[in-house]
């Protein structure tokens, strides 16, 4: 179709290849960020094994029920007098029980931020009921990072992430427009033919996982829908708060009587509720421990049901007497909960954990080869290949940076977890600053080095930190990885494989950058012209 | 219970990419006529409706399908990287 | 048409496709942002449900809106036919919204 656009100037449009543009667009600008988006959450559905992976100390949880109730003796050794207690029901995959309390209002204490740190009135509680001694943010770091990002106010990074969202959005829509034969080239895949072979690559990545991108994007929009598309709410609601109590039912607020009175033992009541609910708790909130007043309020585990709005049930918290259960959510709150369950995949068992797994490293490989291709595409038509322009250098450079500079920052940041001294102040923090300064340097290889030589070295180095990983874990920690293996202690050892494989991969990749010996480009005004392009020059010249 | 949804997933991928010229011509020495392409395809999908069963045998009605998804497209996975590794390894990439 | 130069008609191109390009990146990212916000708006008072479900019913489908309006930016003929299409579009629910809020109030 031929569009004239004025001053005789025609245009050859058409909707194929105006979605083609906007792919390249929208798959460019935020792509980098994406591409981190993508390795943090696929890391993240590991999150409670990585927890458990980056605290070898802390003893495997062989009985849930006997840690809760370790974890409730600890609240009322430490936090007896507390307004509210939280309790998350640990799980065999986890380090142990995360719990989280809030003390009473102090009347005297100033406004504003008098709460005292988050950690005060935090634990990690291990299995026997004494808080687990190395402190990191484990695999939350990574379930955190994916949409709150690190160093800024979380409300700017969820925009970035959203935004981010909406392109990878269009991007996978336009991509399956513009992808002319689809179904023809489904299998794909030459080698060695530069960038044919990327876009293979690329379309392979992309149309093989292609349900599971559509749906996370799609979700991830989702699950920050509050934020970025508040205003459905906005035109049903003049007090938001109205729709969040018909979304998350409350039993109501607990008023302290200052009557001290045994709480009833934990263990009985959870499996009361575990009946009531027809399926294993997750949450547990203590409102007003110890005193006459105590609520217990249990949800459910989103390890059981898709949807991620959990039904609830509260308790008398001395006489264990059931007092309210949450009203069953309607359909449309359903399918909000359940498009963010398919998102989070908490529920999956293992199998459908390490599906998400593969699909989320198709993601990744998708992203990068996107942004790679970009620059394979350009280098290949280049006019002059020793002075490409600014935006392709920014691209390639951006490129080595992120793509193969974050994946150092996480392995720094496993290895800093391994080696950091286990009394360094505010651990936890140290080791993500480890990862960015691992990062950091990356990205200054990538502006300083050739792009070849940055390559096969930020590869090579990852696939070394790694590697140094798995030896601590072998010939350092102790229990280490030879323990684990010969107690059969499968998830921990896993991860040690998983890294492994990873590691085994990027020397790999890293051995073929260095060995690639690019076809010899001349600048294109040197190039022998064919006939049809002397032809094309003669026309024009009329 | 997963497997007898994974493996008719895996087969119907195998089908999909055996049927299809760039793959059948180097394996078997000719050309797919059309009409049987058209049929390996069909029990492709058969079988893929069979991996679904299968998937909601396993895993009930909400998380069959989730798992039926999840197995097609690591069928798809696998089928594309067994037939484009093998094919390479015979030498016959074009 | 006065004699142009070859030289004089390469720089109208330019600055024509540029203008072009600039209405699409305006249709695409805030207006159709605003045309997907305000269509939430219109589907959350207009959908035959609950409140609660016609509130994320519509938060679902106008998520979906924005992807396609970015979409439409670029599929259609020039950035001015975006421009105004989109705006049309989101003008008209903004009435039909404002319509309803002032009839029938909010929660």
């Amino acid at each position: 179709m031929d569009v004239d656009l004025g001053w005789g100037s025609v245009v050859k449009k058409g909707f194929r290849q105006s979605q083609s543009t906007l792919h390249t667009w929208s798959g460019l600008l935020l792509g980098w960020v994406l591409f981190i988006i993508f390795v943090a959450g696929t890391a993240a559905y590991w999150r409670e094994p990585l927890n458990r992976w980056m605290r070898p100390e802390a003893p495997r949880v062989e009985r849930p029920v006997l840690a809760m109730k370790a974890a409730q003796r600890f609240l009322a050794r430490k936090a007896p007098d507390a307004k509210t207690w939280f309790i998350t029901v640990p799980t065999v995959e986890g380090p142990g029980t995360y719990v989280f309390w809030v003390p009473q209002p102090d009347p005297d204490a100033p406004k504003g931020r008098h709460r005292g740190r988050r950690r005060d009135t935090s634990a990690l509680v291990d299995a026997t009921g004494v808080p687990v001694a190395r402190e990191t943010r484990g695999g939350d770091f990574f379930y955190r990072f994916h949409f709150d990002l690190h160093y800024m106010p979380v409300i700017w990074a969820r925009w970035l992430v959203g935004v981010a969202a909406m392109m990878m959005l269009v991007a996978i829509l336009t991509g399956i427009v513009t992808h002319k034969k689809i179904f023809k080239d489904f299998f794909t895949l030459r080698r060695d033919k530069g960038q044919r072979s990327w876009l293979d690559g690329h379309n392979a990545s992309a149309v093989l996982g292609l349900p599971f991108h559509l749906m996370i994007t799609y979700t991830g929009l989702v699950t920050l829908a509050t934020m970025l598309m508040p205003w459905a709410t906005v035109a049903n609601y003049a007090d938001s708060t109205k729709l969040f109590t018909t979304l998350f039912p409350t039993a109501g607020e607990v008023v302290r009587v200052g009557h001290p009175a045994l709480l009833v033992d934990l263990e009985a009541l959870v499996r009361n509720g575990e009946r009531q609910l027809g399926g294993p708790i997750g949450f547990i909130e203590v409102a007003e421990p110890g005193d006459a007043a105590a609520r217990i309020t249990m949800t459910g585990a989103s390890r059981a049901s898709l949807s991620t709005y959990g039904t609830r049930v509260a308790y008398d918290g001395v006489t264990g007497r059931l007092l309210w259960r949450s009203p069953p959510p309607n359909g449309a709150v359903t399918t909000y909960g359940a498009m963010i369950g398919l998102h989070a995949g908490r529920f999956g068992d293992l199998t459908l954990r390490w599906l998400y797994f593969f699909c989320g490293l198709g993601g990744t490989v998708m992203v990068a080869s996107g942004l790679v291709l970009w620059t394979v595409k350009r280098r290949e038509k280049l006019p002059d290949p020793l002075h490409p322009p600014l935006g392709f250098r920014i691209v390639e450079r951006l490129n080595i940076a992120v793509v193969a500079g974050f994946p150092l920052g996480c392995a720094a940041f496993f290895l800093a977890n391994r080696l950091l001294p286990l009394a360094t102040p505010d651990r936890a923090e140290r080791e993500i600053t480890m990862l960015f300064a691992a990062w950091g340097s990356a990205a200054l290889a990538a502006l300083v080095l050739r792009p070849k030589q940055s390559w096969a070295a930020l590869l090579g180095a990852t696939a070394i930190g790694l590697m140094t990983v798995i030896a601590c874990d072998l010939l350092v920690l102790r229990p280490g990885l030879g323990q684990w293996i010969a107690v059969s202690d499968w998830p921990m050892a896993t991860v040690d494989a998983v890294l492994l494989v990873l590691a085994i991969g990027l020397a790999w990749t890293a051995r073929r950058v260095a060995r690639h010996r690019p076809r010899v480009l001349k600048p294109r005004a040197i190039r022998t012209p064919t006939n049809k392009a002397l032809l094309a020059e003669a026309v024009a010249a009329e | 219970m997963t497997v007898l949804a994974a493996l008719p997933a895996l087969a119907a991928f195998l089908l999909f990419g055996l049927a299809s010229d760039r793959h059948h011509e180097p394996r078997f020495g000719r050309r797919l006529p059309a009409l049987d392409a058209l049929r390996w395809r069909l029990v492709g999908w058969a079988l893929l409706a069979t991996a679904l069963v299968g998937a909601i045998a396993a895993r009930g009605w909400v998380f069959g399908p989730v798992l039926w998804a999840g197995l097609a497209m690591a069928g798809a996975a696998a089928s594309f990287l067994w037939l484009n590794l093998t094919a390479a390894r015979r030498g016959m990439q074009r | 048409m006065t004699v142009q130069t070859k030289a004089d008609k390469r720089l109208a191109v330019a600055w024509w496709r540029r203008v072009d390009a600039t209405l699409r990146i305006v249709a695409a990212m805030p207006l159709g942002y605003a045309v997907a916000s305000l269509w939430a708006m219109m589907l959350a008072r207009l959908l035959p449900l609950f409140t609660t479900a016609a509130t994320i019913t519509a938060t679902l489908i106008a998520l979906a809106l924005c992807a396609g309006a970015v979409m439409w930016a670029y599929a259609t003929i020039s950035g001015w036919r975006a421009v105004w299409t989109l705006s049309l579009a989101g003008f008209i629910a903004a009435g039909i919204t404002w319509m309803s809020i002032s009839g029938g109030g909010r929660l």
